[in-house]
């Protein structure tokens, strides 16, 4: 089975991609926060991560950086308001994320997202 | 006859005036002393040293023998058989002495009274008394009535007196009026201290409780949603009944107002996240839950913020039947119900000819203008919105609201109505309708704009300026001049030559070699500068 980590902190749409992921068949693990995220990154063995931009305590940049460090072939997906973000979301893209799905979206589109990403 | 006659009057007035000395000058006595020279002795008996006051004792002897040094007395140098003893402070210690020498001797004494050394007589020794009194130097309550020689007759007078302490319990401070004040003042604000402290630990209880319910609820929440959403037949929550909805839920819990509204603030998170057909399940849930019901009977609440949440839950979820009663907030004194009510009228009544708006008696504010100007653009490209009841508003805000709807939504075909609007128009709307010409580079309105560079508003002016300065003819460039002679304002003069130097730089340069005043000079300069001529 593999393994997805979200780090959003609405805990609504991150509970709803967790339901929708795990009847596609995924192990899901979510964290609300950047610092629980890098030690979800450092700690488990990731598939893939979707994360928020903004989340407490870190920016998602340092999230994302940090992920391409210790495991680069990993894929990330950034959940987040375009409107809000352009800068970060531009950085995050030059940073080398796999994909960007802007709020408001279709968690239909996005598990399917998720699953062309993981049989690639 | 007459002689006696006379004489009988004058002993009748001689005794009058007797008996009147006599009777006032007792009264008077018993007025000022509480001693009396018959009393003094009793007195002098009962209290302890008198300041001042001192007692000596004379006594003579009946022979020329008798011997008195023994006993402390003196020989007067005159006489043999007279003896004196020294001054003695206590006059019970002066009377024993006295009595102790008749005994022994046979002879006669007396007791004499000393004050500061002076011998005085009694009435003199009470004149002094009365005088300790009055300065109450003296106590006259610690005589004893010594006339009863009897102790059982004054125990027997003591038990027929009620009982009255000497010494009552009487705390100073409740006498002082100030302090009594001062007093409640401290204890009612403490009593205040106390109440506050207790209504806020309250409050702020119930806030915890709810904020502990509140997480409790949401986390209720997810799992039901979740299922309702990502349904694999879709078809399913058409046909599913309230009771079957229900079910998923904590029994009794959908009964609960606060987790209604929670339920209601997650379906309204999740609508605004959420695209596609998802919205319209959102909405399903919502209204087959009935949570509509629950905020529109919000709507009937006193309190503004929930009525406000209701107006807000109504106009997310598309609450159409509710626009009737969300329509009576409209015009609501509070500002944030009023808002809400015509924004979500705007928003789900359909009605395109945005009279709620025109309707309007309160100005509209920035945020409140941002906020409508959002849903128009929304609702103006779903169908053709009629803004002439905007122009004919009684609000002038609104009216300059709606001239600003033409400039940022882009109705070129309403200009050829601002142009008949202009010469009745406020300030306000003028400088709307000179940004809209400018914006469409609308000419033909230029005609009526010229008369307005007599105004007295500096802002008006400047703004036509800048809008001849863009679409203005050679004819502006003349009137243009001749305000730049009659004005003397720096800015204006400034803004003028710049209007000038865009529509014909030519003038400018003729203007620059005839040198005008150190003004027209710093203008000049300004205007050739590469970077000042910018700013």
């Amino acid at each position: 089975m593999k393994n997805v980590l979200i780090i959003e902190d609405d805990k609504l749409i991150s509970s709803l991609v967790r339901f929708k992921l795990k009847k596609e068949g995924y192990n899901v693990t979510i964290t609300e926060d950047g610092i629980a995220g890098i030690d979800a990154i450092n700690l488990m063995e990731t598939d893939l991560i979707i994360t928020d931009v903004m989340i407490p305590f870190k920016n998602g940049i340092e999230i994302i950086n940090h992920a391409k460090k210790v495991s680069p072939k990993v894929p990330i997906i950034v959940l987040s308001s375009l409107g809000e973000e352009e800068g970060t979301v531009m950085e995050a893209f030059n940073l080398g994320v796999s994909d960007f799905v802007p709020k408001p979206f279709n968690p239909n589109e996005l598990a399917m997202r998720v699953r062309r990403l993981i049989n690639n | 006859m007459v002689k006696e006659a006379g004489l009988r009057k004058i002993e009748k007035l001689i005794f009058t005036l007797v008996f009147l000395h006599l009777f006032l000058s007792g009264n008077l006595v018993a007025q000022d002393s509480s001693i009396t020279v018959s009393g003094l002795q009793s007195v002098l008996e009962n209290v302890d040293e008198v300041p001042g006051l001192e007692f000596i004792v004379y006594f003579r002897t009946p022979n020329d023998t008798t011997d008195l040094t023994l006993l402390n007395l003196s020989q007067h140098a005159d006489s043999i058989n007279f003896w004196f003893s020294d001054t003695i402070l206590l006059y019970n210690e002066a009377k024993e002495l006295n009595a102790d020498l008749s005994l022994l001797n046979k002879g006669s004494g007396s007791i004499n009274y000393l004050l500061f050394k002076r011998e005085v007589s009694e009435s003199g020794v009470v004149e002094y008394l009365d005088n300790l009194m009055r300065n109450e130097l003296f106590d006259p309550k610690s005589i004893v009535d010594n006339s009863f020689g009897n102790e059982g007759e004054l125990v027997l007078l003591g038990t027929n007196t009620p009982f009255r302490p000497f010494y009552k319990l009487k705390v100073k401070i409740l006498s002082d009026v100030k302090m009594l004040l001062l007093l409640a003042c401290l204890s009612m604000f403490l009593i205040a201290s106390l109440i506050m402290v207790l209504v806020m630990f309250v409050i702020k209880s119930k806030k915890r409780r709810k904020e502990v319910l509140t997480l409790r609820f949401k986390n209720l929440c997810y799992g039901p949603i979740s299922d309702l959403l990502f349904d694999d037949e879709p078809e399913r929550l058409n046909q599913l009944k309230k009771e079957d909805m229900v079910a998923l839920f904590p029994k009794g819990h959908l009964d609960i107002d606060l987790f209604k509204d929670v339920m209601i603030q997650e379906i309204i998170s999740l609508n605004k996240n959420m695209k596609g057909d998802f919205k319209s399940r959102l909405k399903l849930i919502y209204r087959k839950l009935e949570l509509d019901r629950h905020s529109i009977k919000k709507l009937s609440l006193k309190r503004w913020d929930a009525v406000t949440a209701g107006i807000v839950e109504i106009n997310e979820m598309d609450v159409i039947e509710a626009v009737h009663i969300v329509g009576k907030f409209t015009s609501h004194e509070n500002f944030y119900i009023r808002s809400n009510a015509v924004a979500t009228m705007l928003n789900i009544s359909n009605d395109m000819s945005l009279k709620v708006l025109a309707d309007q008696r309160y100005p509209l504010s920035k945020w409140q203008q941002m906020k409508y100007y959002r849903i128009i653009k929304y609702i103006n490209n779903k169908g053709i919105l009629k803004f002439h009841l905007l122009f004919e508003s009684e609000n002038e805000s609104v009216r300059v609201f709606g001239i600003k709807l033409v400039r940022h939504l882009g109705l070129v075909d309403k200009l050829s109505i601002l142009q008949q609007m202009y010469g009745t128009a406020s300030i306000n709307e003028k400088i709307e309708i000179l940004k809209c010409y400018d914006n469409f580079n609308h000419v033909d309105g230029l005609e009526d704009v010229y008369k307005d560079l007599n105004t007295s508003d500096k802002a008006l002016f400047l703004n036509i300026v800048k809008v001849l300065k863009n679409l203005g003819s050679e004819v502006s460039q003349i009137i243009l001049m001749e305000w730049f002679k009659k004005t003397k304002d720096f800015e204006c003069r400034l803004k003028i030559l710049d209007a000038v130097n865009s529509l014909n730089p030519d003038l400018i340069a003729i203007l620059d070699e005839t040198k005008g005043d150190d003004q027209v000079k710093q203008i000049l300069a300004h205007l050739k500068d590469p970077i000042l001529s910018h700013v």
